[in-house]
Parts: C-alpha cells; sequence; structure tokens
C-alpha cells in the first residue's frame, strides 16, 4: 500500500477515488513509565519509553487506516495527516487519515 | 483527466477493538487487585522484618519523640489512676519489660483502653464498669502492654505508609482508580490488626498466668462487653472492624487456658473506694 | 461499604446506558453514511474531475462534543496503571469523528464534492485532576458547487 502526504504518487497516475479512510489508536502509557519519566525530569535526556510508545501507536494507527482501504479496493493512500490529542489521563490518541485511491 | 468516484463503505470497523469490554474490565480489575494485595503483603513482611530486628536504642528514641508529643493530661482521678499504675508496674517483670508504661486514666463511658506509641497506656473510666476483679483489670492492661511490647504501633504505621504509598501511586492516574483498589488494602490492613489483636490477647494471658498464678479472670472484660453486646447491639458495633468479633476472642483464650494448662482461682477483688456516682 | 456499593451501581448505570447509547448512535451513523454516500469527501486539495466546472466553494464544517460514560471511565484510569490500548475511548471517538463528518455532509446539501477534509479532536475536561468528561471533534473542509445541469 503506497503512501504520500502530498496530492498525487509521483509516476503514478490515480484512477479512481473512493473517500476518505482513517485509523486510530489510544494507548496509555503504564506506571513503570510514569516513573521512569518523573526521573527523567531530574536528569533530562529521552524518554524512550514514551518515544517506544509514540511508535507503536503510530505504526498501529496506519495499519488500520491500510486494512480500512484495502477493504475499500484502494491501492494507495494520498494526502496523509496525523492528528493527536489527548483524551484521557495518561492516554493518547493517534489518528491519521487520507484520501484512498487506486492508481494505475 | 477525470478521476473516477468509487464510492464504498467498510463491512468491518477496523478502528475499534471487538473485545467485549466487560471482560475487559474483570481482567484489569483482579490483575490490579492481585498485584496491589501483593505489593502490600509483600511490603507487610518487610515492614515486619524492620520492626522486629530494631533495637531498643531505636525503639526509645521513637518512642520519646512520640512521648514528647502526645497530649498532656489531667487526671480524672488520681486515686483510681494511681492504684492503675501500680497494677501496670507490678505486671512488668512478668512481661518481660524494662521501660515502665504510663497509665492514664480518662473520663469516657466508653468500655475501652488504648496503648499509644511513647510507651502510654489510657484507660477509659467506662471500662472499669465492666471488670469485677483485679484479675479482669489486670489481664486488660496486660493486653496493652503486650501490644506495647510487640511494638504494634510501630507495625500498624509502616503498613499505613505502605498503604499511602501504594495509593499515591496508583492515584497518579485519576481519583477514580483509589476508590476501586483502596478497599482491598484496607481489608488487608485490618485483617493484619485482627491478628496483632489475637497475639496480644495471648500473651496477655500468659502475663495474667504467670503473675496470678493462674488464668482466673481473663475473659472477665469481654463476657461483660458480650452482655452489653446482646443488650445494645449497635453501641459496640464500632469496635469489630480492627478486633476480631467478641465471641471468637473468648473462645481463643479459652482454649490457650486449656492447651497451656492453667487454671482458674480465687479472684482477688479490687480495693477501691466506691466509684464517685456520675463521672460522665 | 457503602462507597463501594454506590461505585458499584455507577458503574453499573454507566455500562448499560452506554452501551444502548452507543449501538443506537452507531445504527444512525451507518444509516446516515449510506444515504450521504454519493457526495465524495476527499482529504485532497485539488477536486476530482473538470475544475473549471465550479461555481461557489464553501467553508464547510461540522461539530459534535460526545461524553464519557462511568464505565469507559473506569477502564480507562485502570488501563493508565497496566498500558496498552484504551478500547473504551476508541469507539467514543469513532463515533464522534464519523458523527463530525456528516453534520459537515449535511450542512451542505446540493454540493458537488467535498476537498480538503480535516478533523480536529479536544477533550473537554470535567476538572477532576485527569479525568476526561467529553470529546470534541471538528471537521472542516471546502464543499464545491458546479453549475447546475440544464437538460438538453
Amino acid at each position: 500500500m503506497l503512501m504520500t502526504n502530498i496530492e498525487t504518487i509521483p509516476g503514478k497516475s490515480i484512477v479512481a477515488c473512493h473517500g476518505v479512510v482513517s485509523g486510530s489508536t489510544v494507548r496509555a502509557k503504564h506506571v513503570g513509565r510514569d516513573i521512569m519519566a518523573s526521573l527523567k525530569n531530574i536528569v533530562g535526556g529521552e524518554l524512550k519509553g514514551y518515544t517506544e510508545l509514540l511508535e507503536e501507536s503510530r505504526r498501529d494507527a496506519i495499519a488500520r487506516m491500510r486494512a480500512q482501504a484495502e477493504q475499500l479496493g484502494a491501492n494507495a493512500i494520498v494526502n496523509v495527516r496525523f492528528s493527536t490529542s489527548s483524551v484521557a489521563a495518561g492516554a493518547a490518541e493517534i489518528y491519521v487519515y487520507g484520501t484512498a485511491v487506486t492508481v494505475a | 483527466m477525470a478521476v473516477e468516484y468509487r464510492p464504498g463503505l467498510p463491512t468491518r470497523n477496523d478502528n475499534v477493538s471487538h473485545r467485549h469490554p466487560l471482560r475487559e474490565f474483570v481482567l484489569l480489575m483482579s490483575a490490579l487487585a492481585f498485584a496491589a494485595a501483593g505489593v502490600f503483603w509483600t511490603l507487610g513482611l518487610a515492614v515486619d522484618a524492620a520492626v522486629g530486628h530494631m533495637s531498643a536504642g531505636t525503639e526509645a528514641a521513637v518512642e520519646d519523640a512520640f512521648r514528647r508529643a502526645g497530649p498532656p493530661m489531667s487526671p480524672a482521678d488520681p486515686v483510681r489512676q494511681a492504684q492503675l499504675q501500680r497494677l501496670a508496674d507490678s505486671l512488668l517483670a512478668c512481661a518481660r519489660r524494662a521501660r515502665p508504661a504510663q497509665v492514664d486514666l480518662a473520663g469516657d463511658s466508653n468500655p475501652n483502653a488504648i496503648a499509644l506509641p511513647g510507651g502510654r497506656i489510657i484507660v477509659m473510666s467506662g471500662l472499669l464498669e465492666h471488670v469485677g476483679s483485679e484479675n479482669g483489670l489486670a489481664f486488660v492492661l496486660a493486653h496493652e502492654i503486650a501490644h506495647l511490647q510487640h511494638r504494634d504501633h510501630l507495625r500498624a504505621m509502616g503498613r499505613g505508609i505502605v498503604l499511602v504509598t501504594i495509593a499515591a501511586m496508583l492515584g497518579s492516574t485519576g481519583p477514580d482508580v483509589v476508590g476501586m483498589l483502596g478497599p482491598v488494602n484496607q481489608a488487608q490492613l485490618l485483617h493484619h490488626s485482627r491478628e496483632r489483636e489475637r497475639a496480644a490477647d495471648l500473651a496477655a494471658l500468659d502475663i495474667l498466668a504467670c503473675r496470678y498464678g493462674h488464668a482466673g479472670g481473663a475473659t472477665e472484660f469481654f463476657r461483660a462487653l458480650q452482655r452489653n453486646e446482646r443488650k445494645a447491639p449497635a453501641r459496640t458495633a464500632h469496635y469489630f472492624d480492627s478486633h476480631p468479633a467478641i465471641d471468637s476472642r473468648i473462645a481463643d483464650i479459652e482454649r490457650a487456658i486449656r492447651e497451656r494448662g492453667y487454671g482458674a482461682g480465687p479472684l482477688t477483688p479490687i480495693a477501691l473506694p466506691a466509684a464517685p456516682a456520675s463521672r460522665h | 461499604m457503602e462507597a463501594l456499593i454506590f461505585w458499584a451501581g455507577l458503574v453499573a448505570v454507566g455500562f448499560f446506558a452506554g452501551r444502548w447509547n452507543e449501538s443506537r448512535h452507531y445504527r444512525s451513523i451507518e444509516a446516515r453514511e449510506r444515504e450521504w454516500l454519493q457526495l465524495p469527501v476527499t482529504s485532497a486539495k485539488e477536486p476530482l474531475g473538470d475544475a473549471d466546472a465550479i461555481v461557489r466553494a464553501e467553508l464547510v464544517s461540522g461539530s459534535v462534543v460526545v461524553s464519557v460514560d462511568y464505565f469507559k471511565r473506569m477502564l480507562a484510569a485502570l488501563r493508565g496503571i497496566v498500558g496498552g490500548r484504551v478500547q473504551s475511548y476508541e469507539t467514543l471517538l469513532d463515533r464522534a469523528r464519523r458523527e463530525a463528518t456528516l453534520r459537515l455532509k449535511e450542512s451542505c446539501r446540493g454540493a458537488d464534492q467535498i476537498v480538503n477534509l480535516r478533523l480536529e479532536t479536544a477533550s473537554i475536561s470535567t476538572g477532576e485532576g485527569g479525568g476526561v468528561g467529553s470529546v470534541e471533534v471538528i471537521a472542516y473542509a471546502t464543499a464545491l458547487y458546479r453549475a447546475p445541469q440544464r437538460a438538453a
């Protein structure tokens, strides 16, 4: 499944458009990561636990969007955009959406 | 170049999980309750180890700190308080306790006695109406002295700190979780408290038997409370959460009397002027 | 003990009422999505088809605020300790987004297509430390209108 966040897939032409598809996950961090983060607040540095968490969420959300596009019969997604928000204490939502198209 | 629009709707919603929420709820709750209970139990063992191995010097320092912080009390009845103090002092040798406990008599109609950190025992005057002999009174004082000897207040404080720490860690995610899982740890705390009460009862029995040569009068106070309970159950109900039920306490003491081979014997009456009529 | 029973009651009410509300909302969403399927929506900037035939472009939006029920909030709090996917909020956000998009479509009946769809999510807190009361989603896009076809 090809994905870009520009209007087209370079080198290919869009034949059909299937509408907007999206994928989202809401993930929470556990207390272990919270405690590590508090310690890092003192010494500074990258919060590897949180970085991993966000990467997992991102992969998960993109996978869900891809699955939805496949259900509609598309083979590429253009104009992909991300959006995050915090919806619960200690949990963040990653939401990705784009236009599912068929390219040739 | 025209792009064709091919409308469609996905049949399967991939953006939600299809597990039943109740199953997740039950799983998470039981896992967390189990974990909270496990942490509390393990740290409780650590508290017991620390308290058990605490040197007498450390304990004395802690007790002195509490003694200074305790409330000063003017005696409600100096004569009876002095007699209570003499009775408590006479039990020290059998309790194998070096530091004397300071006994204060409070003018309160509740039949209760408390051991405070700092080596203080407060006896409510209501309790004196529920004992008929010196032996019965000595058992109550011996029970409180046993608490001091076992360092039960330090154990309770240590476990209290553990409870608050666990609550703080859980509470960092929001106010709801503490309400859910708090009762688990509180139930453990109360269970521990009941166990310590039983241990103090049995130690008091040994002190009584050592002092008087027999175990007569050991259950006098509890039987009086039992009669009270039958007359007005609600009044003494509050006593039961952190303490074992009266009936089971009496049963445990009587079983211990049989097992340890203590006999009954003559009860020494309390040699005192009659109690003043209305103190409460 | 009474506090525990009260809490269990709240959770039960939240669970049953929440599930009923949610299934009702999903039925409504699915019916309206089928109804509005013929109106193309893209997140791209370029319109499908001939750009010259477009006579009017208009900014349209749709928004919705959906509330959390007590059972969902409990589950999210438990997940906050253990970590992992908060499945109780996933359905909430899914509903809110689809509802916002539908309201956007419903606000421009007669449009030919909708381009450059964007969605923003915000959480509105009740004020208690960390507890979320509701989720707001706003969807906005440009609606394009062609000249009406005249019968030849």
